[in-house]
């Protein structure tokens, strides 16, 4: 116990003199926070399409009037496709509608009229939208084409649509909760394996073995140094979320302490884990970041939905901590406290955690070698 | 206390993973209560693994340890509760002060707050810290971290104390100060163990073991390996210039001469057993033997007696013109002067040394000399081109050894020599003929195929050396070639470096070891980036005589001249 609390003020003493450990831990969370609560918009905005009319009769000008009305686009109209060539090519509208010479003649005449649209198919999700919005603004002046003309109008199926949870589907409302898991990976493993990687690497540890204290007494100073340091970057990040950027809390906060602590432990096993197996900083710092940030981003469904992934990624995210922990953590944050989901994300977490720091232990001699 | 030895060692046998020879084979060792005993031996040959062994920080695959009655398989918090031991690397927090850093240590030994103090300023002065004592560990200088990482070893009073390479790295008046200490503490009843690969140091020593190859070579009172060659070492003395050289290189393919080297404006040699010094000449003195030539012995002496590189080269013309030189060389980093207004000129032929105490700007003047960085102002010229103007030919004339093995560890021995006579724009049959010649004149047969990562210390230097000079350059920079390697080695290497420079190669050498610095014909003493001293060996060692100081070694007149340049009482 002597010898914990000595290493354990040690550490402290370290991390006071260390800025790019409290900048990892204090400062990168409100960074990283910043980023996803405005960087990050998933939300959909308006788009600037150009329209071009060819002929000036009255149903083309009032098509053009219909996708002005639009709130989904903000239009720049023309006379000719070739004045809108590059700034199609350049990205900066993201569609173009031709409504061609002969439009109102066939419309009147009863003939197919036709009208084209270019979208760009480099950026599929937003060619997909403006095509969907565009057909209903379409419609729409179909609409009151017809009634204009006294014909029965059509009447559609209406779609009442209520999102649960999140209202008004706010991106922020379900990125910013699952953020804080890539935040926590951060301090958990990168920090944690460098931290320990260093020892080795300054024959710090060789010293330190070589008196009273043990291999298990330097690294659980360490663990619980950093795991402390976690929590207070986790309190952070919930403060942010909820008092800044007002997202709502709906379970109990005791739940959000004990599944965070979980995949603390999670975090700092894999961490000691990577430093145990290279003793190298710059090798430890590359394997937590393949194995645990990137991860912890891209196959943890914090942005990119794990149900929509190619099956053997599907499998491959069930090894990721970060999953099971936003998972819980939207849970939490968004819906209230729904135990089956809390039981699940916490056994899977356990169970990862144990096997961190079981093939940690056959890893590590209580000798160098 | 126990009966026997204070530590025992018997048929100790280490293999690490992966290692095809045993790091350590079959090893049997004693060592008494209150001896400084000298772990000396070439890098590699063990020394690291025997203390982490003796302080239970790895366990034998064959064998036992016991210290003080101890077993080090299962009693090893016993024997590290008596024992103090020092790392390689001093095991320091540099982000702690040093306060800080001793009171981690006596936390971790328990030491009680009220014996602190006391305990403290004895160590604080013991080592000369006191001033510092709120200084970051990071912040201090090589030989102040050293006596830091002694004082906290020292804090629990341990019965046995481990200190691995505590000189590498250390200029020699820190080393100096070090070896006080621990005679001091040795005078108090402690054991200590000291690792190194100075064999100067060995002498010094009650007791020596001797490691080669994880073999002990030998071990007993330094006194009785001195003894092998008692009345063998001879010496000449009176000439100069490249003289000694050449007279050198003709003794050494002598029957009756087992070794020999240059020392200023002398040459040693230390005949076969049974031999005389060689006939003619002159009037060969006795001299007291060295460690290294017990050691040499011991080791059945060099294998060769001439460099089959120097024989293979062409001759440069004997015309005694300036090769390299350099003017007010001076290279600033921020507000920190590393090289300060430093001019040379070295003839051809030439052996030009550059010697000072780690961060004196040797490396730095070394990489300006090279073109690899640019003065802040002056100029170097090599044969004729000035580095500024017209680098690519300046450094066509030059081969350049860095001081970390700089070849490709993935690429085989064969491959890097054909990387490098590429890299020298030599292709087609020219590149081949040079590879093979280097191949035979290296002795590098053995190892074409394989990786260079895995090579030996000493293959690995030879492969640097035979990269360096595969172009037949006029200028030969050499950047600590010899650090760490064994004595053979070295050897093998001066031989080499002495052939090369009699066919007219100037070369420009860094080195560690003062009786290397022997063989230049030109010493510039660097410190605190100014030239401080110049002059062949013998100048200098003059420059440093005094009434207290009637014949200095090499090692003297370097800590003499630095220590009066630090009083400014050299201008």
């Amino acid at each position: 116990m002597r010898i914990l609390k000595a290493l354990i003020k040690k550490e402290f003493l370290q991390v006071g003199r260390d800025p790019a450990t409290i900048f990892m831990t204090l400062l990168l969370p409100l960074v990283l926070m910043f980023i996803f609560g405005y960087g990050v918009n998933l939300d959909v905005g308006s788009f600037k399409i150009g329209v071009v009319v060819e002929g000036d009769e009255p149903q083309a000008v009032s098509l053009l009037a219909a996708f002005r009305n639009s709130k989904y686009f903000e239009v720049e109209s023309g006379r000719d496709v070739r004045q809108f060539q590059d700034e199609i090519t350049a990205s900066r509208l993201k569609g173009l509608i031709v409504v061609p010479a002969d439009f109102s003649r066939c419309l009147l005449s009863g003939q197919k009229a036709t009208i084209l649209l270019v979208t760009d198919g480099s950026d599929g999700n937003t060619a997909t939208l403006v095509r969907a919005y565009a057909l209903m603004a379409l419609l729409n002046w179909r609409q009151g084409l017809l009634a204009e003309r006294g014909l029965p109008a059509f009447q559609p199926i209406t779609l009442e649509s209520r999102s649960w949870y999140n209202p008004a589907l706010i991106s922020s409302h379900y990125l910013l909760p699952g953020s804080i898991s890539v935040i926590l990976t951060i301090t958990g493993v990168i920090l944690t394996a460098l931290v320990i990687a260093k020892e080795w690497e300054r024959g710090t540890m060789e010293s330190l073995m070589a008196t009273p204290a043990g291999i298990y007494q330097i690294i659980t100073a360490k663990l619980f140094t950093y795991f402390v340091l976690a929590i207070i970057s986790m309190l952070l990040c919930w403060a942010i979320t909820i008092f800044w950027y007002g997202v709502p809390f709906r379970g109990s906060f005791p739940v959000f302490m004990g599944i965070g602590s979980l995949f603390l432990i999670t975090a700092l096993g894999q961490g000691l884990l990577i430093s145990t197996l290279t003793k190298n900083q710059f090798l430890a710092a590359e394997l937590a970041l393949i194995s645990g940030f990137l991860p912890s981003f891209l196959l943890s469904g914090v942005i990119f939905e794990i149900t929509s992934m190619p099956e053997v990624l599907q499998a491959i995210t069930r090894l990721v901590p970060a999953r099971y922990f936003v998972d819980a953590l939207k849970t939490v944050f968004l819906t209230g406290n729904v135990w089956p989901i809390f039981l699940h994300s916490s056994a899977n977490l356990a169970i990862l955690g144990l096997a961190f720091f079981l093939i940690t232990a056959r890893k590590t001699d209580k000798t160098l070698a | 206390m126990s009966e026997g030895p204070f530590i025992n060692v018997a048929g100790l046998t280490k293999v690490f993973k992966g290692g095809t020879k045993p790091a350590l084979d079959n090893l049997d060792v004693k060592m008494e209560r209150g001896q400084t005993v000298g772990l000396v031996g070439p890098d590699g040959s063990g020394k690291t693994t025997l203390m982490r062994l003796l302080i239970g920080l790895l366990s034998p695959d064959r064998g036992t340890i016991t210290v003080s009655g101890f077993d080090s398989r299962k009693q090893a918090a016993k024997i590290q509760a008596i024992s103090g031991y020092m790392p390689q690397k001093f095991g320091l927090y540099e982000d702690l002060t040093v306060l800080e850093n001793m009171n981690l240590y006596a936390d971790l030994r328990g030491t009680a707050k009220s014996e602190r103090a006391a305990r403290f300023a004895e160590l604080l002065a013991f080592t000369d810290l006191d001033r510092f004592q709120d200084r970051l560990a990071g912040r201090l200088s090589g030989g102040m971290k050293q006596k830091l990482g002694l004082a906290c070893v020292l804090i629990a009073t341990p019965d046995l104390l481990l200190l691995d390479e505590p000189s590498v790295g250390v200029d020699p008046i820190s080393r100096r100060e070090l070896w006080r200490m621990v005679t001091q503490l040795a005078r108090d009843g402690l054991t200590v163990v000291w690792g190194t690969s100075y064999l100067d140091e060995a002498e010094k020593c009650s007791r020596v073991i001797l490691l080669h190859q994880g073999r002990n070579l030998y071990s007993g009172p330094p006194e009785e390996a001195l003894a092998r060659v008692k009345d063998r070492s001879f010496v000449l003395r009176g000439l100069t210039g490249s003289r000694r050289r050449e007279t050198l290189m003709g003794l050494l393919r002598e029957g009756s001469v087992m070794d020999g080297l240059v020392q200023g404006g002398e040459i040693k040699v230390v005949a076969k057993r049974g031999q005389g010094p060689p006939a003619g000449l002159g009037n060969w003195e006795k001299q007291k033997p060295a460690f290294e030539d017990a050691f040499i012995d011991l080791l059945g002496g060099p294998t060769m007696g001439e460099s089959a590189l120097a024989k293979r080269m062409a001759d440069k013309p004997n015309d005694g013109a300036l090769v390299v030189e350099a003017s007010g060389l001076t290279k600033r980093f921020g507000d920190f002067t590393a090289v300060e207004d430093n001019s040379f000129q070295i003839k051809r032929g030439q052996i030009f040394g550059l010697l000072g105490p780690n961060g004196a700007g040797k490396s730095t003047t070394f990489k300006m000399m090279c073109g690899l960085i640019r003065p802040t102002s002056g100029e170097a010229w090599i044969a004729g081109n000035s580095l500024a103007s017209r680098p690519t030919q300046a450094r066509s004339h030059l081969g350049y050894m860095a001081q970390k093995f700089s070849l490709y560890d993935q690429l085989s021995v064969e491959q890097n020599l054909s990387f490098f006579a590429g890299a020298y724009g030599l292709f087609g049959a020219v590149q081949k003929e040079r590879v093979d010649l280097m191949e035979e004149v290296f002795d590098l047969t053995p190892y074409m195929r394989s990786n260079a990562g895995i090579l030996p210390l000493g293959i690995k230097q030879r492969l640097a050396l035979a990269c360096a000079v595969m172009h037949q350059p006029d200028v030969l920079f050499l950047d600590e070639p010899t650090s760490g390697v064994d004595p053979l080695t070295r050897r093998e290497f001066w031989l080499h470096i002495n052939h090369l420079a009699i066919k007219g190669v100037t070369v420009m050498i860094t080195t560690h070891f003062m009786e290397e610095a022997e063989y230049c014909d030109f010493i510039a003493l660097i410190f605190r980036g100014r030239n401080v001293a110049s002059g062949s060996p013998d100048e200098l060692k003059a420059m440093a005589k005094s009434e207290t100081l009637e014949d200095p070694t090499m090692e003297d007149a370097f800590i003499e001249l630095i220590r009066r340049s630090d009083l400014h009482l050299v201008t």
